[in-house]
């Protein structure tokens, strides 16, 4: 028989347990009520808003570091669940952006490659939804080219000293640790191997500069972050010296299929659904519907990954479809809104809340196709896995 | 995969690889019915999968029969595999048993005369219609096997890759008819499925073909495949063909859990998948012909076998228009509270 790469790339259906479907609707009650007083528009920014008041309830509710070991205080549950409450907030447009990277992918780094002082000292305040991650990958000459990064970590005597500049980092300004991918050997030959991950309390450490960069929406949620002669621990080292890429491929893949990959104009859909009239023609309603059939879709093979995930196994390419396809279904739907219903966007605090959610998601798209892997990335990656690059 | 569906897999894709070669596709399209393929298929057990132990059968699932039916997309198999799975599919929960190797089955208009268990009927469509002797016919309320008069008149038409689209007027006889309950218009949802997972397998087979030509043909100097042009090509046309794989097993899935009653969750499923699949057959054709250049185009090459299936399959039972009208009626009639419960299939 012929060798079928077609036939290779499979999304196995995954059927939520149980014990994930009944905490459905507690999520939903939980939500109704705690964002009742928030505005459409705080609620469209979805999982780039940020609410320590609301992270810590969703901690108190045992909904953040929900996969996390018992042992450090998580909650030691599936996969699925995890899905479940972020799915959840993500449509209901709740400002999860304090704890979502800590949730996402910092604790399970932490557990997996983290020192045993470390994991008693962070997980049990992570869990409790009192702690922000930032990631620090990239950086001014380091965009998708990540490993050609600069930023450098040098032993010393007592543990390490960085000098350098992280770029794009959302929430520096006001995080508590930053995992960051430095670079700890720069010889030449070495671009992937002289690369470690280390772990930065930001809060008591000197010489760390965060200077906010406005986005073209004017708001300013990411950073300039630059390092002059700052001291770190030697445990600041996450895993082994030299296998920073590796380690950070792994949380890649966690970080290119979950829900949020296609969910995050979600809440602008169902504004736009409810300022449509029900008699609308049959091709207006088609389009309603093949979105809605793209979600579908979409989800299946999310869920699927999320299965894949839970067997242990890495789908670093089903991971990067289910990236590419979402993103591409995300950043279609504003302009879908305004072809299918006629009110113009507008800025905050002008119009209708359906015309300011729309024209905040019509700015704020571009950056779903640059945040966790550019399009150009993902597809390299996919060739890649097909056997041609 | 469980070993079943492993068994299955190896089974049809081994008799379609035997089977249809290029050269034997190409005296197929002229419309000749392929009778070796047909008696080995029907020999394997798949015209009869649905059925009980007791009537050879293995109880499948439509989890199972939709790797049957991937396969005899990926193939371009000139044969009623769709028509015969879902014959099977209705007669055997109906607990009616079918002649070996059933095929013939419509949802058109048909006039009964119950005294004398006679029916009428005027240009009824039925795929493959010329070579069938019974035909089964379906509705919400009843199914019917008929035995058709030996004078039919047959309008001999087809789609675009030449399968038999043919309409039959005439007289037939019931053999058996037994009552049920499903959703209006039930061979239009089964056939939607059917459709969705051949598109899906025709889409699979696009791929690969257009894979291994990148591979093969050199252009100034390498393999296109070298190219980033061609190689974004591919990557998206691969992310397509997964996209559909994914949604076709995902409705067959809900089918096998929730049924095809009136009020079936399954409905939002199998309506995603046709709306999504007919859609991308769009793309999935323009991109496999764009990597294969000129040779793509021609007769002598095979990619058309399959990009013409697809091409039709995208309009039979239902295109992405009407599927796709279908669940933005029910999207906008609802609160929009339940938008997101049609996506996680609640019931709303």
């Amino acid at each position: 028989m012929n060798i079928s790469i077609a036939n290779s790339l499979n999304f196995e259906p995954a059927q939520l347990p149980q014990s994930a479907q009944t905490l459905r609707p507690k999520v939903r009650d939980f939500l109704k009520k705690s964002l009742a007083d928030k505005s459409p528009i705080s609620r469209s920014h979805s999982w780039e808003s940020y609410d320590e008041d609301f992270s810590s309830k969703l901690g108190e509710m045992g909904w953040i570091g929900m996969t996390l070991p018992k042992k450090y205080g998580g909650h030691g549950k599936s996969f699925f669940e995890r899905y479940v409450v972020v799915e959840e907030c993500l449509v209901a447009g709740a400002p999860t952006a304090f704890h979502w990277v800590a949730d996402r992918q910092s604790g399970q780094l932490l557990i997996k490659y983290g020192t045993e002082e470390q994991k008693q000292k962070i997980i049990p305040d992570l869990v409790a939804g009192k702690l922000c991650f930032a990631i620090g990958m990239s950086e001014p000459n380091s965009g998708s080219d990540l490993a050609s990064l600069k930023c450098k970590a040098e032993k010393t005597e007592n543990g390490w000293l960085v000098n350098g500049t992280k770029i794009w980092t959302s929430n520096a300004h006001r995080a508590h640790y930053m995992i960051a991918l430095l670079r700890t050997d720069s010889d030449p030959a070495k671009k992937h191997a002289g690369l470690s991950q280390f772990i930065i309390d930001l809060k008591n450490t000197k010489g760390i500069k965060a200077r906010p960069i406005q986005n073209l929406a004017g708001g300013k949620n990411f950073n300039e972050v630059s390092f002059t002669d700052v001291e770190l621990p030697q445990d600041a080292l996450i895993g082994q010296e030299g296998e920073g890429w590796r380690q950070c491929t792994e949380e890649l893949a966690l970080e290119r299929s979950g829900p949020e990959r296609y969910l995050s104009c979600f809440f602008l859909f169902r504004k736009l659904i409810e300022s449509m009239d029900s008699t609308v023609d049959t091709y207006k309603k088609a389009k309603i519907g093949s979105q809605i059939a793209w979600a579908i879709t979409l989800r299946n093979m999310s869920l699927s990954i999320a299965k894949q995930l839970e067997e242990g196994q890495a789908p670093t390419l089903a991971a990067s479809i289910v990236k590419d396809l979402g993103c591409q279904f995300e950043q279609d739907l504003p302009g879908l809104a305004q072809d299918l219903c006629d009110l113009q966007p507008t800025n905050e605090g002008v119009g209708s809340d359906y015309q300011q959610i729309l024209g905040n998601l019509i700015q704020i798209a571009p950056s779903f196709s640059l945040r966790g892997g550019t399009p150009e990335i993902m597809k390299g990656i996919i060739a890649k896995g097909l056997g041609i690059k | 995969m469980s070993d079943l569906k492993k068994m299955i897999y190896d089974g049809a894709h081994r008799l379609f690889d035997d089977f249809l070669s290029w050269e034997n596709l190409k005296l197929y399209e002229k419309q000749v019915w392929p009778e070796d393929l047909w008696t080995e298929f029907s020999n394997l057990g798949f015209t009869n999968i649905f059925s009980s132990d007791d009537q050879n059968g293995i109880n499948a699932k439509w989890t199972d029969a939709q790797i049957i039916l991937k396969a005899s997309g990926y193939h371009g198999a000139p044969l009623p595999v769709g028509e015969s799975l879902a014959s099977n599919w209705f007669a055997s929960r109906n607990g009616m048993i079918l002649p070996d190797g059933h095929w013939a089955i419509t949802n058109g208009p048909i006039k009964i005369d119950e005294k004398v268990n006679k029916v009428e009927f005027e240009r009824l469509d039925v795929a493959w219609g010329r070579y069938a002797k019974q035909l089964l016919h379906v509705d919400e309320r009843r199914i019917t096997l008929i035995e058709l008069d030996k004078n039919l008149s047959i309008e001999k038409l087809s789609n675009l890759a030449n399968e038999p689209r043919d309409k039959i007027t005439g007289k037939g006889k019931v053999i058996e008819s037994v009552e049920t309950n499903l959703t209006k218009n039930p061979l239009h949802w089964i056939g939607s499925l059917v459709r969705s997972c051949q598109i899906a397998g025709g889409a699979g087979q696009t791929l690969d073909l257009s894979l291994k030509y990148s591979k093969d043909r050199e252009q100034f100097g390498r393999p296109i495949s070298k190219f980033q042009t061609i190689q974004n090509y591919l990557a998206d046309l691969a992310g397509l063909s997964a996209s559909l794989d994914a949604i076709s097993i995902a409705a067959a899935n809900d089918l096998d859990i929730h049924g095809l009653s009136e009020k079936s969750q399954a409905r939002i499923t199998l309506a995603a998948a046709k709306c999504r699949s007919s859609e991308g057959v769009e793309k999935v054709t323009r991109l496999s012909h764009q990597v294969h250049g000129a040779i793509g185009f021609t007769y002598e090459y095979g990619l058309h076998f399959y990009t013409k299936r697809l091409w039709s399959w995208r309009d039979e039972y239902g295109s992405a228009v009407e599927w796709g009208s279908f669940l933005g009626d029910i999207a906008l009639k609802n609160n929009s509270d339940n938008i997101w419960p049609l996506v996680t299939n609640e019931e709303v």
